[in-house]
């Protein structure tokens, strides 16, 4: 092996270190006694948090439901899509 | 229908003989639309799947690295070109292509296969009388009415909250607007009863 002299830069860019989002879309046919259930029986909400989230998707036509790791997020959306709801995945901020 | 209740050993139902038919007709026909999605080298674009065998050149074929992505994968990139499937089926990234056909190929096969399989849970289950669900089977339906209103809503252009569009006239097309509209709104009392039945 030769002698690295170098530090190698493991930091992204600052811009890169901005998380993904999951976000949960509105649609005319889920109900919102099942919206508010999948986001506790899979995520795990607080009845409160899941509610308000659920009006959030309702009412504002979308809400962001977790943060965190891209492949964490994927798995949140294929999740969601298993219930019937649309999500996707964005940066923050997008 | 009776709205679900909790019972000790599962969830309880009674289907009329009509329900019952009309349910797993439903069912059926759900199972058969997602059925292409689930298999090897599905429909689609993709430059894996069983349809690599007959390319030439290239590493196509058992061996290959193509055809081996295929049997691993064989997911479509692009979304599926019925507006019902699409919408059970939809894209993960709104704003990158590339990202979205990416994750559709690993992910599509696996989706299409798990709704499939609860259709036939459905299938097997909705009978006449009286219908008792365990913890899995009751899942399973909760998924399968739910994929059962997005389709019929796409067939009936429901496009908001309002529910389906008003028929003007007596034609045929309205009445099976109307049916379906009918179906809607059943499939709707299904689910909202067993969603409570479920989350006590």
């Amino acid at each position: 092996m030769t002698q690295t002299t170098e530090r190698v830069e493991l930091r992204q860019a600052p811009a890169d270190d901005r998380p993904w989002q999951t976000v949960v879309w509105n649609d005319p046919v889920n109900l919102m006694s099942y919206v508010s259930y999948v986001f506790r029986s899979y995520f795990g909400m607080p009845a409160d948090r899941a509610e308000r989230l659920m009006l959030r998707v309702h009412t504002e036509g979308r809400a962001v439901v977790a943060s965190g790791a891209r492949e964490e997020m994927e798995r949140h959306v294929e999740a969601m899509h298993d219930y019937g709801l649309w999500a996707t995945v964005q940066r923050d901020g997008a | 229908m009776r709205a679900f209740t909790r019972r000790r050993h599962g969830y309880l139902t009674r289907l009329d003989a009509a329900e019952a038919t009309l349910l797993r007709s439903l069912a059926g026909q759900l199972g058969g639309l997602l059925e292409p999605l689930t298999a090897p080298g599905a429909a689609g674009s993709g430059p894996g799947g069983m349809g690599g065998l007959s390319e030439p050149g290239g590493l196509s074929g058992p061996g290959g690295i193509d055809g081996l992505d295929g049997l691993v994968f064989g997911g479509s990139e692009a979304p599926p070109e019925d507006s019902a499937l699409a919408r059970l089926l939809p894209d993960a990234y709104r704003d990158d292509v590339e990202a979205s056909r990416e994750w559709r190929r690993m992910t599509e096969r696996g989706l299409a296969s798990r709704k499939a399989a609860n259709a036939r849970v459905v299938l097997a289950t909705a009978v006449s009388g009286d219908v008792l669900l365990g913890e899995e089977e009751a899942q399973a339906w909760l998924r399968t009415l739910t994929d059962l209103r997005l389709v019929v809503a796409d067939r009936l252009g429901i496009l908001d909250e309002d529910g389906p569009p008003d028929g003007d006239g007596p034609s045929t097309a309205d009445e099976q607007s109307r049916a379906l509209a009918e179906v809607y709104d059943w499939l709707g009392f299904a689910q909202e009863s067993l969603v409570r039945a479920v989350d006590r």
